[in-house]
């Protein structure tokens, strides 16, 4: 009663306020849509010139709806040249490292959580103290160790580095989900007579899938994504992953804007459908320092 | 009475040896099951960063001379770069520009979405695309806004008359720094945005009930009760984004490689053009180890920040 009575007599001197927050709902909408705007202006740009014929995409004044509208530059980005060669590299480079880094961090995250065991403290900072290595103190020493090893430009090379890279995002975030299930179910299989890896099998990992569902999205992503590594472990073109393969069509002198920007917006689909599914896990991942 | 005392610390060893046989299975079945993980990380991770430590000592051999020690002449000689002194004030004007653009903006959207009004989780959605994009595409969008014949921001300036501002952004020296510090911002304030929501949300609603009946207005509840507990998930996120903005170099890499005339250079793209366009590797190896111990002493620093407001941070975590 109080508050209303002091808002009402401190609004009634000053008519914009009140209006204001009579209209908060729509106030609110309006700014936050038209920040928001702003913010997409260059995602929105993109997406429009992917759709208009390489002339357009230079004509002045420019055109916001493309006239006329075409496919062409997708058509060409898909058929011509190595890019989907390319897309084929990512997914096979990208869809090995999930698997090897979930069936790795499913067994670790169970002994982190179920074991009591010498040096527990060490292992953790170990697996966690690696997802703060930026991947610009990795690359000379990546770089040097494979061609040591003679396995410069090898699938192998770039899917155990991104296996070993990804293991503490993904076992920190399992770490999370085995510890909400509840011990009571534990404690029954155990008296059922369940052993340590029939537990695993049979109830840990069912009733962790969200979170195993969750990591494999966001190491998927990690991995199609990642440039620098790509870039410095792989030079034979039939090897290039899609983002260095992006970065090819930027030419000495001259872009191909018209294959850029369409294959561009090509690899960016994958990243907006895999958050789009694992939406509810983001802030987690954040919070628990995983996604940077 | 005696033989009972006998027979009763019998069992009490017997207990003690099988607890001692439980604890070394225990310890054999962990370690089973981390040995994947732990040998990945220790082989494909630490084992490279150690032997580059190492290497970093030495000359690199040639047909002629084996590899020799040389001690810290490798080092030297990154530190005596005349590009380093610049590298490194480009790397601060990178870090903090780009940081505290990300901490404003991210709050201001923050702040923005927490309110309740129609269509918020749409532009929730699409406020945190940036962040979601690969960096390489964020790169390639910003390459082509930024560009000096067809960009938008240059046909903007254009039809809005003002002809003489417009010009190759990344491509002029006065320009190019701001030009990729803004890209940054772009790429990365989704991040902060996303924590402070996570961390608003932890405030009891009680708090600003009360402050309500006490009569305090939108900007006191602000300044007075949202900032102050929102404090320990933004130093923690800053710290955090410090470690990984100032290493952060795929934009750099993308949009400039680090010029025109070295001027967006940071010490991450240095020792890429070091190694990589100039093949002086010995010295990238060196500079790379550099690198190292700042990340080092940053993420010291990052553990005694968080523990000094991991409470709260625990909470955060607990309620997300």
């Amino acid at each position: 009663m109080t508050a209303v009575a002091i808002r009402r007599s401190h609004q009634g001197q000053r008519p914009l306020q009140e209006w204001l927050y009579r209209n908060r709902d729509k106030v609110l909408s309006v700014v936050a849509f038209v920040s928001v705007f702003i913010i997409i202006i260059p995602a929105l740009w993109l997406i429009l010139t992917s759709f208009k014929t390489t002339d357009n995409i230079f004509v002045f004044p420019p055109q916001a709806i493309p006239n006329p509208f075409t496919f062409q530059n997708y058509i060409d980005v898909l058929r011509v040249g190595d890019f989907p060669r390319y897309l084929l590299n990512s997914v096979i480079i990208s869809g090995v490292s999930t698997v090897l880094c979930l069936l790795f961090s499913a067994l670790a995250a169970y002994a982190l959580t179920y074991f009591k065991f010498t040096g527990r403290r060490i292992v953790l900072s170990v697996i966690v103290g690696t997802q703060f290595f930026p991947s610009a103190i990795l690359i000379l020493p990546l770089f040097k160790m494979w061609a040591n090893l003679g396995m410069f430009n090898t699938y192998t090379s770039l899917i155990a580095t991104y296996t070993a890279a990804s293991l503490s995002l993904c076992t920190w975030l399992l770490v999370g989900f085995y510890k909400a299930i509840p011990e009571e179910v534990l404690d029954a299989a155990t008296i059922d007579g369940c052993g340590k890896i029939g537990l695993l099998r049979q109830i840990v990992i069912p009733l962790a899938l969200p979170g195993l569902l969750a990591g494999g999205a966001f190491v998927f992503i990690g991995v199609w994504q990642e440039f620098l590594l790509a870039v410095t472990l792989i030079s034979d073109p039939k090897l290039l992953t899609v983002m260095v393969g992006l970065y090819h069509f930027i030419g000495e002198h001259t872009i191909a804007w018209n294959l850029l920007i369409a294959a561009s917006v090509v690899v960016s689909v994958p990243t907006i459908i895999v958050f789009g599914l694992v939406q509810r896990y983001i802030v987690d991942g954040v919070m628990s320092g995983a996604l940077k | 009475m005696a033989q009972q005392s006998i027979s009763n610390s019998l069992i009490i060893t017997e207990r003690r040896r099988a607890a001692r046989r439980q604890a070394l299975r225990d310890n054999l079945i962990a370690y089973l099951f981390l040995a994947p993980a732990l040998l990945a990380i220790i082989l494909v991770l630490f084992y490279p960063i150690l032997s580059l430590l190492v290497t970093s000592f030495y000359s690199s051999p040639t047909l002629t001379h084996p590899s020799q020690f040389i001690g810290i002449k490798n080092y030297l000689s990154v530190l005596n770069d005349p590009i380093f002194p610049s590298a490194v004030k480009n790397t601060f004007i990178w870090t903090f520009g780009v940081t505290f653009g990300q901490v404003i903006v991210g709050i201001y959207f923050a702040l923005l979405l927490h309110q309740r009004f129609p269509g918020r989780w749409l532009a929730r959605v699409l406020v945190i695309i940036p962040w979601v994009l690969p960096g390489i595409v964020v790169a390639v969008t910003w390459r082509f806004m930024y560009s000096q014949d067809f960009g938008l921001i240059n046909l903007v300036l254009r039809g809005v008359g003002l002809d003489s501002l417009a010009h190759a952004w990344l491509g002029d020296t006065q320009t190019a720094m701001i030009a990729v510090i803004i890209v940054g911002i772009w790429k990365g304030f989704g991040f902060y945005t996303l924590m402070f929501l996570a961390g608003m949300q932890t405030i009891p609603t009680e708090l600003y009930e009360a402050a309500r009946i006490d009569g305090a207005n939108d900007r006191q509840q602000l300044v007075r009760i949202t900032l102050p507990l929102l404090r320990p998930v933004m130093i923690t996120a800053t710290v955090l984004g410090l470690i990984w903005t100032s290493n952060y170099f795929d934009a750099i890499f993308v949009m400039t490689g680090g010029g025109p005339a070295r001027s967006t250079e940071t010490l991450p793209m240095f020792i890429y053009n070091t190694g990589f366009s100039f093949y002086r590797i010995e010295e990238a190896m060196a500079g790379s180890n550099v690198l190292l111990v700042i990340v080092l002493i940053l993420l010291g620093f990052y553990l005694m920040v968080i523990r000094r407001v991991n409470p709260n941070i625990e909470r955060v975590q607990e309620a997300t």
